[in-house]
Order: C-alpha cells, then sequence, then structure tokens
C-alpha cells in the first residue's frame, strides 16, 4: 500500500474575526504522481486548502499529512523544515524575493532543500534555461515581466524535485504562451520524479491536464 | 485632456485623500498614527523648550522692571539695592530714602514711609519663622509687593522706607526711576547674552534630532500610503493625483499632529511646568506667549510632511514587487567624510605641536575641532550607503543566508544605510551629551549648593585657588576667635565659592564652603569678630544657575535630541521591515524557519548598522591619544586603552539586531492572500 502524498482528514480552518470557517471539514488525499485540480468559486477556500497543505497554516481541527507525516501535529520548525525538503509551492504572483536575482531565488529552494551550493546553482540555470528565461537569470524580479517572474516561481518550486507541488492559479496572472511553459513544467516534474500536484484554478486548460478535479463551496468539498 | 477631466480627476484625489487619512484598518490606523505622534512630539518638545525660553524672558522683564536707573553726581531719591542669602532663601531689599522728584516704584506701588515696609508674600511668610529675615526687613507693613514685579510666586522682596539720615550711608544711591533696561540676570548670574545662546544651541540641536524623527515617519506613512495607492497607478489615475492625495493625506495627519502637540505643549507649559527647574517654582507660562512660534513652527511641519509625502519614492509592498536594487551610491558620498578626516587629523596634529610649545588647545583650536567632528559625523551619514555596500559582499560568501544577507542590504541600500547614519549619530549625540553632562555637572565643578557659610570682615580673594591660603590665614588672625571651629578642620579644600553679603550696615566677604564641609560648625561672624549667627546659610554658589541653566540645556537639548533620533531609527527599522515583509513572507513559504530569517534579518541588521559607527570608533581611537596628549593629561596612552569605544557601536548594533531577530512574524502571521 503507497503512502498518500498529501492526505487531509475533516481538515477545518477559520480565521480570526471570522465566524463561518474557510475550510471546513475537507477530506482529500492526493497520490503520488497524481494531478488533482481543485476548482471553486472565488471565496470558496482553495488558497487556505493549499496553505493548510503546505503547513503554513494549521487545521483548527482535523489533520494533514504529506508522506504519510502528519505535519498539522509538528511544530512551525518541523513544519518548516518539511516543507522546504518535501514541497514546492507555487502562488498566483510568483512571490519570488525581490532582492535576489532569477538564479539565486532558484538556488536558494535548492540550498534550503539540502543541496550543496554549486550543485544547486547549476540545476538552478538547468531549470532557467527550462523555462527559457536562462538568459534573464542574473535579471532581479523588477526588471523581468510577470510571465517570466511566474516561470522563476516554477522552477523555485520544482528544482528540489519535490514529493509534493501545491499551485495556487499559476496561470492566472500570466498569458497563454507563458501558461503552457508553466504547466508543461509542472507535468514534467509530475511525470519525471513523480511529484503528486494540487493545483487550485479556475482555467479550464489546467483542469484539463490534471487526472480529477475536486470542487469546493463554502470550504467543503463538494460530492 | 481637457480642464473638465482634470477636475473631476482632483476631486477624486481629495476624496481618496479624505478616506486615507482616517484609515480603517488596525495596521493603516497604527502607521498614521506614527506620523500623528512624531509630529506632536516635535511640537511638544519645542513647545516645552520654548515655554523655557518664555520664562526666562518673563524673568528678565521682572528683573528690568523694578531695576533702579541710577544717576550719577545728581540730587535725588537714594536707594540701596541689596540681595542676602537667609535660611528661608534670597531676599532682596530696596532700601529707600525720601522721595525727591515723585520717583514711581514699579507696579505702581506707593513710596513707602520712613519706618514701613512692603513685603512680598514670600517675605511676609518668612518674617514670621526666621530672625534673619525678620532683621533685615523690620517697619510697619505698608503694602504688598505685586506679583508684576516678582520674578517666581515665593521670591522674597521688601521695599523698605528709610529716613534721611539712614539713607546717607554707604551703599546708596540716587536713582531716576526704575525700569533699566538689559540687566543682568534671567536667573541671577545668567546674562541674557548666554541665554539667548544656549536658547539657540538648544533649538538647533532639538531640531536636528526632530527633523530625523519627522524624516523617518514621513517615510513610513509614505511607504504606507502608497502601498494602498498604488493601485490607483494600475487603474490609470495620474501621477499628481496620487501624489495629491499623498500630500493631503500626509498634511491632515500632521495638521491632527500639531494639534495633539499642541494641547501636550500647553499643558506642559500652563499647567505642569517644571515647579522644579533650577530649584525655583515659577510662574505659569502665559501661553499665549508661545503660541504664535508653535502656530508657525506647526504650519512649517505640515508643509514639510506634506511636500514629503508627496516627493517619497516608492517603497511600498507593491512598489518593492516590482522594483529593481537601488544602483551604486556615488562614492562623492566619501568625500565630506574625507576631508573632515583630514581636517580632524590636521587639527590634532597643531593642537599637539601648540601643546609643546604653549597652551595646547586655544578657543580657535575648539572651534576647528568641533567643526571637525561635525563633520566627520555627517560626512560618516551620507557615507553610509557606500560602506554598506563594501561591506556587503564580504558576507555574501557565507552560504545561502549571507547571500540573501548581503542582496537585502544593498537592495534598498539608501534605507539600511539609515541605520547605520543613525547609529553614528546617536553615539555621536550621546556622547556629547554625556560629555557636555559630566563637565557641567562634574566633581570637579561642585556639587553646587554650600550648605555653610563663614564670613570674614573685609577679606578679598578672587582667584579660586588663593582662597583656601587666604581663609587659612583669615582663621589664624587673633580677631576671628570665633571661627576657630573651621582652624584645622582640614575641609579647606572643599571652598565652592565667593560672595558679597550685606548685614545691617555691615558688608562680609562670604566663602562658600561645598558639601563636603558640612560636618564643620557653621559660622557667621562680624566684623569684630564676634558671632552673630551660628547656623548654616543655604545659598546657591556663584555660577551655580549658569551651571544649571547650562546643564539643563544640555539635557533637553542633546538629551531631546537623542530621545528623537532613537525614534527615528525605531522608525526606519519599521520601514525596512515593512520593504522586505514580502520577501520574508516568500523566504516563509520556501520553507525557511522563523528561526533562521531571525538570525538572517538580525545579521542584515548588523550590516546595515555596523560600517559607519565601527569606522567612527576606529577614528575616536585613533583621536583620542591625540586629544589627550593636547590637553597634556597623558604622555600619551596609545589606541588601545580606546578599545571599549568599539564596544558601543557593537551594543547598540546587537541591540538592533535583537529587536530585528525578535519581530520575525510567524509564517501564518504575515498577510496571506486567499482566494
Amino acid at each position: 500500500m503507497t503512502v498518500a502524498a498529501l492526505e487531509l482528514a475533516q481538515a477545518s480552518y477559520s480565521y480570526p474575526r471570522q465566524e463561518a470557517p474557510a475550510v471546513d471539514r475537507v477530506d482529500l488525499v492526493v497520490e503520488p504522481g497524481e494531478r488533482v485540480a481543485l476548482v471553486g468559486p472565488s471565496g470558496c477556500g482553495k488558497s487556505t486548502v493549499l496553505l493548510l497543505a503546505a503547513g503554513i497554516l494549521v487545521p483548527s481541527a482535523g489533520l494533514v499529512a504529506v508522506g504519510g507525516v502528519t505535519v498539522s501535529g509538528l511544530d512551525a520548525a518541523k513544519r518548516s523544515r518539511h516543507r522546504r525538503e518535501s514541497m514546492g509551492v507555487v502562488f498566483q504572483f510568483g512571490e519570488l524575493v525581490a532582492e535576489l536575482t532569477l538564479l539565486d531565488n532558484v538556488a536558494l529552494a535548492g540550498e534550503l532543500s539540502g543541496i550543496r551550493r554549486r550543485q544547486a546553482r547549476a540545476v538552478a540555470r538547468e531549470s532557467l534555461d527550462r523555462l527559457g528565461i536562462g538568459e534573464l537569470a542574473n535579471r532581479y524580479p523588477g526588471q523581468v515581466s510577470g510571465g517570466q517572474a511566474q516561470r522563476c516561481a516554477v522552477a523555485r518550486a520544482t528544482v528540489h524535485r519535490p514529493a509534493l507541488l501545491l499551485a495556487d492559479e499559476p496561470t492566472g496572472a500570466v498569458d497563454r504562451a507563458n501558461g503552457t511553459v508553466i504547466l508543461d513544467e509542472l507535468d514534467r516534474s509530475v511525470l519525471e520524479v513523480g511529484t503528486a500536484m494540487l493545483i487550485a484554478t479556475h482555467d479550464p486548460d489546467v483542469v484539463s491536464r490534471c487526472d480529477r478535479q475536486l470542487v469546493l463551496r463554502d470550504g467543503r468539498i463538494s460530492p | 485632456m481637457t480642464r473638465r477631466d482634470r477636475v473631476r480627476e482632483s476631486l477624486i484625489g481629495w476624496r481618496l485623500a479624505s478616506r486615507l487619512a482616517v484609515p480603517r484598518s488596525r495596521k493603516g490606523l497604527a502607521e498614521a498614527l506614527v506620523t500623528v505622534l512624531a509630529v506632536a512630539l516635535v511640537i511638544a518638545a519645542f513647545g516645552w523648550s520654548w515655554g523655557l525660553g518664555a520664562q526666562l524672558s518673563e524673568r528678565q522683564a521682572v528683573l528690568e522692571r523694578r531695576s533702579p536707573v541710577w544717576v550719577e553726581g545728581e540730587a535725588g531719591s537714594l536707594v540701596s539695592l541689596d540681595t542676602y542669602v537667609t535660611l528661608s532663601g534670597e531676599l532682596t531689599v530696596y532700601r529707600l530714602g525720601p522721595n525727591v522728584g515723585g520717583v514711581d516704584l514699579p507696579g505702581s506701588m506707593a513710596w513707602p514711609e520712613p519706618g514701613s515696609v512692603i513685603l512680598s508674600p514670600g517675605a511676609r511668610a518668612a518674617r514670621s519663622s526666621d530672625q534673619y529675615v525678620d532683621a533685615l526687613t523690620r517697619g510697619e507693613q505698608a503694602g504688598t509687593v505685586p506679583d508684576l514685579v516678582l520674578r517666581e510666586p515665593a521670591e522674597m522682596v521688601a521695599f523698605v522706607g528709610e529716613d534721611t539720615a539712614d539713607a546717607a550711608g554707604p551703599g546708596y544711591r540716587t536713582v531716576s526711576g526704575f525700569g533699566a533696561p538689559s540687566v543682568t540676570g534671567f536667573v541671577e548670574d545668567v546674562t541674557p547674552a548666554q541665554a539667548r545662546g544656549w536658547g539657540l544651541v538648544l533649538t538647533v540641536v532639538l531640531g536636528a534630532g526632530a527633523l530625523s524623527t519627522l524624516a523617518a515617519a514621513g517615510r513610513l506613512g509614505g511607504a504606507a500610503r502608497e502601498r494602498r495607492l498604488a493601485v490607483l497607478d494600475l487603474m490609470g489615475c495620474s501621477s499628481p493625483t496620487i501624489r495629491g492625495a499623498m500630500m493631503i493625506t500626509a498634511a491632515v495627519q500632521a495638521l491632527a499632529g500639531v494639534a495633539v502637540g499642541l494641547a501636550v505643549a500647553v499643558f506642559l507649559t500652563a499647567v505642569g511646568w517644571g515647579p522644579h527647574l533650577l530649584g525655583v517654582r515659577y510662574w505659569p507660562v502665559r501661553v499665549g506667549s508661545v503660541l504664535p512660534q508653535l502656530l508657525i513652527l506647526g504650519a512649517v511641519v505640515v508643509a514639510l510632511m506634506a511636500v514629503w509625502g508627496a516627493a517619497l519614492p516608492g517603497t511600498g509592498a507593491l512598489g518593492t514587487r516590482r522594483r529593481a536594487p537601488e544602483g551604486r551610491p556615488s562614492y562623492v558620498r566619501l568625500v565630506p567624510l574625507g576631508v573632515g578626516s583630514v581636517w580632524l587629523a590636521s587639527v590634532a596634529a597643531v593642537t599637539v605641536r601648540t601643546r609643546e610649545t604653549g597652551p595646547g588647545w586655544t578657543e580657535a583650536l575648539l572651534y576647528l575641532f568641533v567643526g571637525a567632528v561635525c563633520l566627520v559625523g555627517l560626512g560618516l551619514v551620507w557615507a553610509s550607503p557606500v560602506l554598506v555596500r563594501a561591506a556587503a559582499p564580504l558576507v555574501s560568501r557565507a552560504g545561502a543566508d549571507g547571500l540573501v544577507v548581503a542582496s537585502r542590504a544593498v537592495h534598498f541600500v539608501r534605507g539600511t544605510a539609515r541605520i547605520g547614519g543613525g547609529l553614528c549619530v546617536l553615539i555621536l549625540s550621546g556622547a556629547v551629551c554625556l560629555g557636555l553632562f559630566a563637565a557641567v555637572m562634574g566633581p570637579e565643578r561642585g556639587s553646587g549648593r554650600g550648605e555653610v557659610a563663614v564670613v570674614l570682615p573685609g577679606l578679598s580673594v578672587s582667584p579660586r585657588s588663593e582662597v583656601s591660603r587666604a581663609l587659612a590665614a583669615a582663621m589664624s588672625s587673633p580677631n576671628l576667635a570665633g571661627a576657630t571651629a573651621l582652624r584645622g578642620s582640614g575641609e579647606l579644600e572643599d571652598i565652592a565659592g565667593l560672595g558679597d553679603l550685606r548685614l545691617g550696615d555691615q558688608e562680609y566677604r562670604v566663602l562658600m564652603a561645598g558639601p563636603g564641609a558640612t560636618e564643620i560648625a557653621a559660622m557667621t561672624v562680624s566684623a569684630n569678630g564676634q558671632p552673630t549667627v551660628a547656623a548654616p546659610l543655604t545659598f546657591n554658589a556663584a555660577g551655580e544657575h549658569v551651571r544649571l541653566l547650562l546643564a539643563g540645556s544640555v539635557v533637553v537639548g542633546a538629551g531631546g535630541c537623542v530621545a528623537f533620533i532613537v525614534i527615528a531609527l525605531v522608525l526606519a527599522m519599521v520601514t525596512l521591515q515593512q520593504q522586505h515583509v514580502h520577501a520574508d513572507q516568500a523566504l516563509l513559504h520556501l520553507g525557511m524557519s522563523r528561526f533562521r530569517l531571525g538570525r538572517l534579518r538580525a545579521a542584515e541588521v548588523s550590516v546595515a548598522g555596523l560600517p559607519a559607527p565601527l569606522l567612527a570608533a576606529l577614528a575616536g581611537m585613533a583621536a583620542a591619544p591625540l586629544i589627550e596628549t593636547a590637553n597634556g593629561e597623558s604622555a600619551g596612552s596609545g589606541p588601545w586603552s580606546y578599545v571599549w569605544l568599539l564596544a558601543v557601536p557593537v551594543a547598540a548594533s546587537l541591540l538592533l539586531a535583537g529587536v530585528a531577530w525578535l519581530t520575525v512574524p510567524s509564517a501564518d502571521r504575515i498577510e496571506v492572500r486567499r482566494d
């Protein structure tokens, strides 16, 4: 029996000073190598599910397990360690470190996951080349377009070959061409590395590339 | 764009500004409060210090109002003016012979008849409990000295009516009236020029600190507003509209600050005015006397904040995300530091040279030295970005964290360097504050309050170094048998100063003993050597008020400056953290632990805060032995004996780094973008 890449069991979360839970008793399993699309209207709790899966938020009830490890039971330092070693996260607007070049941004993720510096830089450069932004490696996020920054964010999320990829509207702020490059890279990671992927999206193209989709409404998974 | 469009856009700007001026969120409110409080603090500080100035001016006006206008060689009313130091405090006695020529007394008082006396409330109260005061103000009370003629509510003043025979004695001079201008004595021995000079220094020093606080608050507020307004840029609002909205918001917040500051200043000056200032309870300040200056200052501050609000570059979070690193700072920034250093070294060299041939320090050299120190200090502040930029590569080699630290430090290099510049100024002003205070209040200047008085007839000694010898000689005089308690006491070194005292028709020279002499039996001895009063006399030593006023100026000016710079530093730290908030968020999302991010932020603050102050400490280590040699205090103990100077910037930097470390938010506390 294989261990699920991600499992949420009866996971709930409420933001402070909000009565209704953003996520309400969600059950969700993503197997290794599986691509799952999380769809639903704005405000339904998609990003909150991803933040719970990443261990950035801790569920107020239920549990979250990644690769068989119950991350919701770990302290903040251990959750951080688990996140940098076994997960990659892509946000809608990239969330690159503005003070680092694109190459440094990607290499940093590799180094944080335990890859040696020289190797991390080599792998980072390779990733950037593959995503078509190798010549921009020494530019800063503020000096490239939104699409190029997003490609860099994908490179950063996949550089350490994570077991779980979490993506929040990765193509939501880029054009179709950039979107295709981004999705191809995410697919490559799934196919070559066996990465599991949970992707929150509104984009039908993204949904069509996934193995299955889950619909979230008012914080709950719809049947 | 048509005129109508422009008007419509302006209206949008106004509407936006009115909404932004009162932020709805807790965070926005906190950012707005920073501006309001910074402005309020500045207005209150100036209100307080200007109130002090107004208070001293009022004392001077009172003193001038009641000062006799002496005329030489003419017939007229004879008046003597004496100041006595009594157990109840200082007593001023005007002895008035018969009024010749209809001279008016100050405050519309009636001229007292011989044998009658006009007393202030303070003197009247003291007369019943103090035999000294009673003896000096004998006569039937004919009236009360009005408040207009008193420097403080409890001041003891007496106008004693004398007959013609008494007024013919020594000490009486002819007066043509009262109201002599430019009398020395804002506070007794403080001249108006001294008070004005200190007032100017205080305003400049306080102003420099206040300006740094306002600039830091403006920068933080501007960044916060820009973050909220950046989206308007995306929506197509023109730059003038956005800047106009920012300007109005800043002005409104500054106006609120001025209102709060004025209220605090009015409270401080009118109600909470320091009753212990210089050991004297003052009249409340008439608020109206400082209000016009404060209103002008308020208008200037509002205008300044508005201009800064509109002119600040994009430092907000949205801007941060899209901003490339700042360019390399120009090496021209090193020029003032270089010039100042050469200047300082030259002054030190010349001083050492003059020490070999003469006095060492001269007044001109001292001014040149102060000028050089100021230039080096300002030079360090201006050169800070270059120094941070130079220091960053040294840490970038230290693994992934080192790279991130170096990159963050140079990304907003000017903002980062403000930490180092601020620390430099803080250490410099703190050192000046402590040094001046030590110089003013140090033990070599005495503690300031004589506890014992000895009165010796006809003894005139001016250089302080001669006092002990003169006193010893006087003590051995056979007609001073009553003063034997002093003889051989071994406390003669503890003489604080000299002063004159007049008791009745006797004049005395008073030697004022310092606090170490308190065990000595106090004696007041008349001219024939017989003790008249055997009780300690309490009085302020000569120069005491000058010293206290100087100390007060140091505390208010330099201390206020230090306080303002500390606030500015805190605000600069907050601004820096705001600028890096998204980088922090990204690093936490990447899986960096809070501990590691805290360590990284602490290292960043150290890279920002250490280079310039360390350079200043090294310069201090090099200069101190030279200054020591110039002072003739030592043969030159070498720079390594001043290695402790390095501890100050290191400690200050560690403190700031600790704050940066401890204020790392957790990943879930950072604002997360939701669906």
